[in-house]
């Protein structure tokens, strides 16, 4: 049943591929120089300071055998559609809620639930239509999910032109592989976007601006999928109908919008009244159904770390199947004997306060001090609904080649990217982010550390 | 039942200087229509003058939308009309559940939970009027519930903020309302709670159950859900900005 992580690995490595992962490390620092050239940098702002760092690319990728990725494939799926169907549930009629299976608490609490959003029905039905799934694989073999994320998921970028450079520096080690091809990622994202817009104006991608710490991303991304990179400033709402004014002469009308300026910022008369990054009255014809917005507005009430424990039951309560990828195993301090296992356990967990991310909030009972583990169980015992816990994971390690040259461990998760068009499809690759330090759990590109490819192994 | 008439007016004035242009708008200023109240007239005039767009909010509010681009150093919003309303009650047989559930503006700690011991809404309304002292300047936009009731005074915003987390803590449904008061002034805020089957008007600010004399143009969570007047314009300027109601009576 328990496979050690150097047998996973010897097996996948067989038929010569061993010989040309020595191929990809010996041009790694080719390939980290050309990626600096293309501009592949990480923003972060800390302490009101805005620092780009490189996201460091590791050579030696991830290869996910054929019939494992199928399964994943299948559970993605499975994911990202019960997702879908609770994101429409919940800003229309909320059966979920009445049938009991979810609580009212992790849904109008919920900082990502947007009242402003009943009743409201997105283009085609769509509101999650780019998940970024973030999974791990524990050391049996089992793949869990670990967080969904459904507003703006970034990162899709980095494997995409890290296969492109891989491949000018080392062809032979495609010929010899039989490894899916992730270059369709900007394909596949136009299809989508095609079917959002429906033949109502043209795609846009809207970014916050070249400040934002996935700038290089969106610029990228707007090039490989023919959409217009549109800033603020560039779209204007007149007479309910969404218009481009940048470059071109004449105002051209916009069917979809791929926005990467989160929810809170997206329109200044609808939400946050200081937001600069916005479209004023976008809401207005959002609401009309004149464009499509990408992904949909409110979508923060189905991925927080909260609803994140009901989602297993959502898959149950709207395909009526089993599910296929189990969540890793959670607490909440909100069910009694939940609260109960966590007081008595807490050092053995590790507890997220639900309304952060990118790794910040996240504590592990084993690092703390008896003074620290009373103060963060004063902390649950106040306020349940903003703390979960969840059993430390041990996942597996992949190898990294580190700065002396020689092959160290890391921890590793991987971001799945399922878009959502006419089809949810899966992405045949991945971000495979790894720690910064050996003994880190902690895989946030805001918290140090750096990348690998994801190979799906194609079958024969 | 009574049945009385009500002439109102809103008026948002604002001059720049220098001129601004990209001017985007949106107002909930036209009353609403409901069991207790009936638009006879209405009219909206925005000079200089612009396509305005009608739509509805998440809360099931009035909109109305639309932008005006050329440079320009004064804008101008009239909403005027007749209303006919009969006493203050509106009948809702599934209100919604996020009335119940605390928002930035409306959370509350034990000391307000205190002040809803009764859970009953008149005695909530009673117990912060003697509580809060009407000062203007005291308190801004952001003021919250817990900021009311540590400093012990403010405005209609803030009483009825008080009062909204006071309602939720014990359990009621409450929201936030904006709209018009009998005669001359600005435009005023006041709660509605749920008893089980409608909704009542209360006026924390007065202390009265709301039963005439009141116009409501959009309700929320909280004023950041309904504000009757939200703009956007682009340039550098000095802006100067009046807005002036009036409610008025008819007599037969």
């Amino acid at each position: 049943m328990i496979m050690s992580t150097e047998l996973d690995t010897n097996t996948t490595m067989s038929n010569g591929a061993a010989m040309s992962e020595t191929d990809l490390v010996d041009c790694r620092d080719t390939v980290n120089k050309w990626m600096e050239r293309y501009g592949v940098r990480f923003g972060v702002y800390k302490n009101g300071v805005f620092n780009e760092q490189l996201f460091p690319f590791d050579a030696i990728p991830r290869q996910i055998p054929a019939d494992e990725w199928e399964m994943l494939e299948r559970g993605l799926v499975q994911r990202v559609k019960a997702l879908n169907m609770f994101l429409y549930d919940i800003y229309h009629d909320k059966k979920i809620v009445q049938d009991g299976v979810v609580p009212k608490e992790f849904t109008y609490e919920s900082k990502g639930y947007m009242p402003e959003c009943e009743g409201i029905t997105p283009s085609k039905d769509v509101y999650a239509h780019i998940a970024g799934i973030d999974l791990v694989q524990a050391k049996d073999g089992r793949w869990l999910i670990l967080e969904d994320n459904l507003r703006i998921p970034s990162g899709a970028s980095y494997p995409m032109i890290a296969r492109t450079v891989t491949r000018k520096a080392s062809p032979q080690t495609f010929r010899d592989n039989l490894i899916h091809d992730n270059r369709n990622y900007g394909e596949m994202l136009r299809e989508m976007m095609d079917y959002i817009n429906d033949g109502r104006g043209i795609n846009v991608i809207l970014t916050p601006g070249r400040y934002n710490s996935a700038f290089f991303e969106h610029s990228f991304l707007a090039e490989k999928t023919g959409a217009t990179l549109a800033f603020p400033g560039d779209l204007i709402v007149d007479n309910g109908i969404v218009y481009y004014t940048g470059i071109y002469k004449e105002k051209v009308r916009v069917g979809a919008i791929y926005r990467r300026v989160s929810d809170e910022y997206l329109d200044p008369l609808a939400f946050e009244p200081t937001s600069l990054l916005g479209v004023p009255n976008l809401m207005e014809a959002y609401r009309a159904g004149t464009v499509g917005v990408i992904n949909a507005l409110g979508n923060g009430v189905a991925d927080d770390k909260g609803i994140y424990y009901f989602v297993p039951k959502m898959v149950k309560y709207y395909l009526n199947e089993e599910p296929i990828l189990q969540n890793a195993p959670t607490y909440l301090p909100f069910f009694e004997e939940d609260f109960n296992y966590i007081i008595n356990n807490i050092d053995k967990l590790v507890i997220k306060d639900v309304a952060e991310a990118g790794g910040y909030g996240v504590m592990f009972g084993r690092d703390m001090t008896p003074e620290r583990l009373e103060e963060v169980k004063n902390l649950i015992i106040k306020d349940p609904r903003r703390w979960i816990a969840q059993e430390v994971v041990d996942f597996i390690d992949l190898d990294i080649i580190d700065e002396t040259g020689k092959p160290s461990p890391r921890k590793c998760d991987l971001r799945a990217f399922v878009i959502t068009g006419k089809e949810t499809k899966v992405w045949r690759s991945g971000l495979t982010r790894f720690s910064r330090n050996p003994n880190s759990f902690v895989v946030n590109s805001s918290q140090g550390g750096g990348f690998k490819d994801t190979w799906v192994m194609d079958k024969n | 039942m009574d049945l009385l008439k009500y002439n109102y007016q809103y008026i948002t004035e604002s001059s720049f200087v220098p001129p601004v242009e990209h001017h985007f708008f949106k107002m909930r200023a036209l009353p609403m229509e409901n069991a207790c109240q009936h638009i006879l007239t209405a009219e909206m005039t925005v000079s200089p003058q612009c396509q305005l767009n009608h739509s509805k909010d998440g809360f099931g509010n009035s909109v109305q939308c639309g932008s005006f681009s050329e440079p320009h150093n004064h804008f101008r919003i009239e909403s005027r009309g007749v209303v006919e309303c009969s006493a203050y009650c509106i009948p809702d047989a599934s209100p919604k559940d996020f009335y119940l559930y605390p928002t930035r503006l409306t959370e509350w700690n034990k000391d307000i939970a205190q002040l809803a011991s009764s859970g009953n809404a008149h005695d909530i309304m009673h117990a912060i009027y003697g509580l809060l002292t009407y000062e203007r300047f005291a308190t801004d936009n952001s003021t919250t519930a817990i900021d009311t009731f540590s400093i012990r005074k403010g405005v209609c915003q803030d009483y009825a903020h008080l009062m909204i987390a006071a309602c939720r803590s014990a359990g009621l449904k409450a929201r936030y309302v904006n709209g018009l008061m009998l005669g001359e002034g600005e435009t005023h805020a006041w709660v509605e709670v749920h008893d089980g089957e409608k909704w009542l008007g209360y006026d924390p600010t007065h202390d009265c159950q709301i039963d005439y004399g009141y116009i409501k143009f959009a309700h929320g969570r909280d004023v950041a859900d309904c504000p009757s007047n939200r703009g956007r314009f682009y340039g550098w300027t000095m802006e100067t900005m009046a807005v002036t109601c009036k409610l008025i009576k008819q007599e037969n």
